[in-house]
């Protein structure tokens, strides 16, 4: 299987007359999962929007395989590239089945029918998220949880090689946030699917990433194994927060305890 | 596999079902729309009328009603579909030509263009009602999305009901000092297809018949929007362009329809609410489930205006406000008004 590269290089990017991006550089490891923390307005979103052609940069590129992606056509970019921005839509009344079959879209022109390919892909995708008994179901009667597997669903029918999420475990209880980054990790390790995405829970980032990358400013802060990045120095760096870093006995990954002004033992 | 080919077939099957039943009911209203009006014709003079014969009053009456049914049909295809494209490209509930201020702007282009410009030929009030519609379409969605939140289903909806107030107030006043043609003006603005010849039939077809195919080309492209601009770019969409493109089918529909028959305000509104509830989302269904609903509507409220007014008719656009209305309210009252 191909992997695809994909690379922003002295990007800069913004809304109105704000900046939020500027010349930043980054490279996606092919066939690894990547996780972007940061500060709230830190740039993270911004630097997804813009790289899945969302934003039109102001200076720099977004490269897939060596192209400008804001110059592919769009639905050649949608059949390499998917995007789950945060909050997607679902239409009232529309069925699990039909929203995840939705993801197809980039894989018809004008005129192409409905075929095998699409029911297969359809159906794997039902499969692989654990949702082919709420297939007939009304999204509109899903938890929280059942939804975003529905949204990740119709991602996977669209069959990129590369997938971008938005925090995808926004609103979700922690049950569901570790189910919906085990859902991740198990399309990455089965198709290889290169994986980038954008969340809070920094111990959750730890955890689950290759790749973890820390924003702060509008340019990327630190970026490496998630023991190097996840650092003391770094989480006072980019949060302003004091902490202390210790090693998850079960993952060996490194996890982050705040220190706040108050409830400390007094131990040396 | 199995329990998703059984699905796709079972909601394949109901549709066709509803095809089915939907295809009858309009086969069924348009015998009705030609045997039935305010004079009372026997079925002999219908048969004769229909075989082009018109030597009575009664056959003159039934042929006279061909091209009528045929005015409602069209104008209700175009009026039910180009509503269910503005709610597809608004994800507004409450999405219409008529709330939306689309009518009325056609209305009031056209009231300028007669009162100042004096056009007169049918062809002439098309074009002109097409580009009210489309600056008006243009003008509401502005208007409706300034301030924070963007264009929310409420804002758009007192945006477009706002516009339209104004405009019909600028009619009256466009048409007040013009004594010569307000009566026709007026009568127009009612909205109605007892006027309807053959000759009005030809020239406003060729825009239906564009509307229409543009209309149909966007349905999957509604498709995608409908997930939310962001979802829907991530998929490959040219959100911007099939925005423009489904707007123009419908704007060409509307514009057309009232420039014949005046504004018909709720056919719109009503009917893809309608198609949603028995047919579901998909708008590869919907738009022309839309089309064959609208023109069944239409074409039953025509009827229903010849015999609730005996010996007189109602116009269809006064008989659509009627049912219209309350319609509206129940929507706007469902627990939230949500955007599609």
């Amino acid at each position: 299987m191909t992997k695809h590269s994909l690379s922003a290089h002295q990007l800069s990017a913004g809304y109105a007359d704000t900046i939020i991006l500027e010349g930043l550089d980054f490279q996606v490891p092919p066939g690894q999962i990547t996780v972007i923390v940061g500060a709230n307005a830190c740039g993270k979103s911004t630097l997804l929007r813009t790289m899945s052609r969302l934003l039109p940069p102001r200076h720099g590129q977004v490269l897939l395989d060596g192209k400008s992606i804001h110059r592919t056509a769009p639905r050649q970019l949608a059949q390499v590239l998917g995007l789950l921005p945060q909050s997607p839509i679902a239409p009232e009344g529309i069925t699990v089945a039909d929203l995840v079959s939705r993801g197809r879209h980039p894989h018809h022109g004008m005129i192409s029918r409905w075929g095998r390919k699409d029911d297969e892909a359809v159906a794997q995708a039902l499969e692989a998220t654990n949702i082919v008994e709420l297939a007939e179901r009304p999204v509109d009667e899903l938890s929280g949880g059942q939804r975003q597997r529905v949204w990740i669903a119709m991602a996977l029918a669209q069959q990129t090689q590369v997938l971008l999420l938005d925090e995808p475990t926004t609103f979700l209880d922690i049950s569901h946030q570790v189910e919906v980054l085990d859902l991740l990790i198990d399309l990455n390790q089965q198709r290889g699917t290169t994986i980038v995405m954008v969340l809070h829970d920094l111990n959750l980032a730890a955890r689950y990433a290759d790749h973890l990358v820390a924003m702060a400013g509008g340019r990327i802060f630190a970026s490496g194994p998630p023991a190097d990045v996840l650092t003391e120095a770094n989480v006072r760096h980019v949060f302003g927060l004091e902490s202390r870093v210790i090693a998850d006995p079960t993952s060996g990954r490194p996890i982050m305890l705040p220190l706040g002004r108050h409830r400390m033992a007094k131990t040396g | 596999m199995a329990t998703d080919a059984a699905l796709v077939l079972r909601s394949s099957r109901s549709r066709v079902f509803w095809l089915a039943l939907v295809l009858a009911v309009l086969v069924a209203l348009c015998a009705g729309s030609v045997a039935i009006g305010t004079r009372s014709v026997s079925w002999s003079e219908i048969w004769a009328a229909l075989a082009g014969r018109v030597d009575t009053v009664g056959q003159a009456a039934v042929a006279a009603r061909i091209p009528r049914t045929l005015m409602a049909l069209l104008a209700g295809a175009a009026l039910g579909l180009s509503g269910a494209i503005m709610q597809g490209i608004t994800r507004n509930p409450l999405a219409d030509p008529g709330i939306l201020g689309v009518n009325m702007g056609a209305s009031l282009a056209i009231a300028v263009g007669v009162a100042w410009f004096g056009i007169t030929t049918a062809n002439a009030y098309i074009w002109v009602a097409i580009l009210g519609a489309g600056f008006t379409a243009v003008f509401v969605y502005v208007i409706g999305s300034l301030g924070r939140g963007g264009a929310t289903p409420l804002k758009l909806a007192l945006a477009g009901v706002a516009t339209s107030v104004a405009f019909a107030s600028l009619v009256i006043a466009v048409v007040l000092t013009r004594g010569d043609i307000a009566g026709g003006i007026r009568q127009w603005q009612v909205g109605g297809v007892g006027g309807a010849t053959f000759a009005r039939l030809s020239v406003v077809l060729p825009f239906l018949v564009a509307g229409f195919l543009i209309s149909m080309a966007t349905a999957r492209k509604l498709n995608s929007l409908a997930l939310g601009d962001e979802l829907a770019a991530g998929l490959g969409e040219r959100v911007a362009l099939a925005r423009a493109m489904a707007a123009l089918g419908a704007i060409l529909l509307c514009g057309a329809t009232t420039a014949i028959c005046g504004p018909i305000g709720f056919v719109g509104l009503i009917v893809p609410h309608l198609c949603r509830l028995l047919f579901g989302v998909d708008h590869r269904w919907l738009l022309p489930f839309s089309a064959l609903v609208g023109a069944a509507l239409l074409t039953c409220a025509d009827i229903a205006g010849r015999l609730i007014a005996r010996p007189n008719e109602l116009d269809v656009g006064i008989v659509t406000a009627f049912i219209g209305a309350p319609f509206f309210i129940w929507i706007v009252r469902r627990q939230k008004v949500r955007e599609l």
